[in-house]
């Protein structure tokens, strides 16, 4: 009968919402204080040897990166929310396949990006056609003040939008998260030239929408 | 005259990575001054727009609510993990069978009753039912409650002679594996 040897694998997992008992740990394993100094690598490796408390201290660490990311592509709160815990969900997945020659920042950047991109491609967001856009904001006499407000704010964001896949990703992860151009190459997997090409014409088909 | 500034030039330029040679083009060229004010100006507004900063409780429930998706994405583990309300549930069933039965085998004649050499308890049963004492401990109230109606609580797998330990052992495995 080996139902009961499942309790030996009680130790596998954070106690926290549990309430199950484990075993001591044994002498070599590092503490839960331990993991929360360990920097990315060390949570990876302790996650794929099977301390999966590990990874709660990975979504702590870059929740709310994630968040940002996942926010810059949604507009709103509660749909970022559910995208930010999806990411996790997928990093969670597929984490011991995560191979540790990139860093985990950027394997979690290239998730969430991919993440939002898809959800994107499934629902469209519901704004003006760039050239709508373009029409509208010929009469503002003063287009800096007014891009400054709340409704110039989303007006931008629903330009982000229009943007193609790639030069959106770019763009956020370059005026949002301040990321190189080489980092961004890793994590959308192509060139630094490429990046730059995208980040050059993304800016400029924002230029034309808010062009006054 | 020179060449205007290419696309990565101005990107460049707009990032103060611009060589010197080239910056004094950009200081003579009205068109790539130009240029390069426009694109200055559009990453500058899209960084005005701000994200709402979310509060610490959310921080808190988020990685609640992650730590539980996680945990529903266990496949086999889940057996054990993820299905624990069904192992709880099986649990409080079993002690409860158990204690019916262990009534029924009180009012049996001596004849009937299974010999203590047959249920003399063996070292791995021994463990075994260490594993379920740890269990029964950690069952929740709620399942608890199951027990609570005849006036009884968890001190009574305590009372279990070694005979009847092995017999809950058993009912338990049998339990568990048609709840599984």
């Amino acid at each position: 009968m080996d139902f009961l040897n499942g309790a030996a694998a009680v130790g596998r997992w954070p106690v926290g919402d549990l309430s199950m008992a484990r075993p001591a740990p044994s002498v070599d394993a590092p503490s839960a204080d331990d993991l929360r100094d360990a920097d990315d690598s060390a949570l990876v490796a302790a996650f794929a040897a099977g301390r999966h408390e590990a990874f709660d201290i990975i979504v702590e660490r870059h929740r709310r990166t994630v968040y940002l990311v996942c926010y810059r592509f949604m507009g709103n709160h509660e749909d970022a929310s559910d995208l930010a815990q999806d990411v996790f969900v997928r990093a969670f997945k597929g984490l011991k396949q995560f191979k540790s020659q990139a860093a985990l920042s950027t394997w979690l950047y290239r998730v969430a990006v991919n993440t939002c991109l898809n959800r994107k491609a499934v629902r469209r967001p519901v704004g003006e056609p760039l050239e709508a856009a373009q029409r509208v904001d010929d009469r503002q006499p003063d287009a800096l003040q007014t891009l400054v407000s709340r409704e110039r704010a989303d007006r931008l964001r629903g330009a982000v939008d229009q943007l193609p896949p790639k030069q959106r990703a770019t763009l956020v992860l370059r005026v949002y998260q301040d990321l190189s151009h080489d980092e961004i190459a890793k994590i959308l997997g192509t060139s630094v030239g490429a990046v730059k090409a995208n980040f050059f014409h993304a800016l400029g088909n924002l230029r034309r929408l808010v062009k006054s | 005259m020179t060449v205007h500034l290419t696309s990565d030039e101005l990107l460049a330029a707009a990032e103060n990575t611009l060589d010197a040679g080239r910056r004094e083009h950009v200081d003579a060229c009205e068109a790539c001054r130009l240029e390069l004010q426009a694109l200055k100006a559009v990453e500058s507004q899209l960084r005005a727009v701000e994200v709402p900063e979310p509060s610490p409780l959310f921080w808190e429930h988020f990685s609640a609510r992650v730590h539980r998706a996680t945990l529903e994405t266990q496949p086999s583990s889940s057996g054990w993990f993820g299905r624990r309300w069904l192992v709880s549930a099986a649990c409080a069933a079993s002690v409860l069978v158990l204690m019916f039965s262990l009534r029924e085998m009180d009012h049996q004649t001596p004849a009937t009753t299974v010999g203590t050499d047959a249920l003399a308890i063996a070292p791995a049963d021994e463990d075994r039912w260490d594993d379920v004492l740890q269990m029964a401990a950690q069952l929740p109230a709620d399942d608890l409650g199951t027990l609570a109606v005849t006036g009884e609580t968890p001190a009574l797998v305590d009372d279990l002679s070694a005979a009847e330990r092995v017999a809950f052992v058993h009912l338990l495995a049998a339990e568990m594996q048609r709840s599984q």
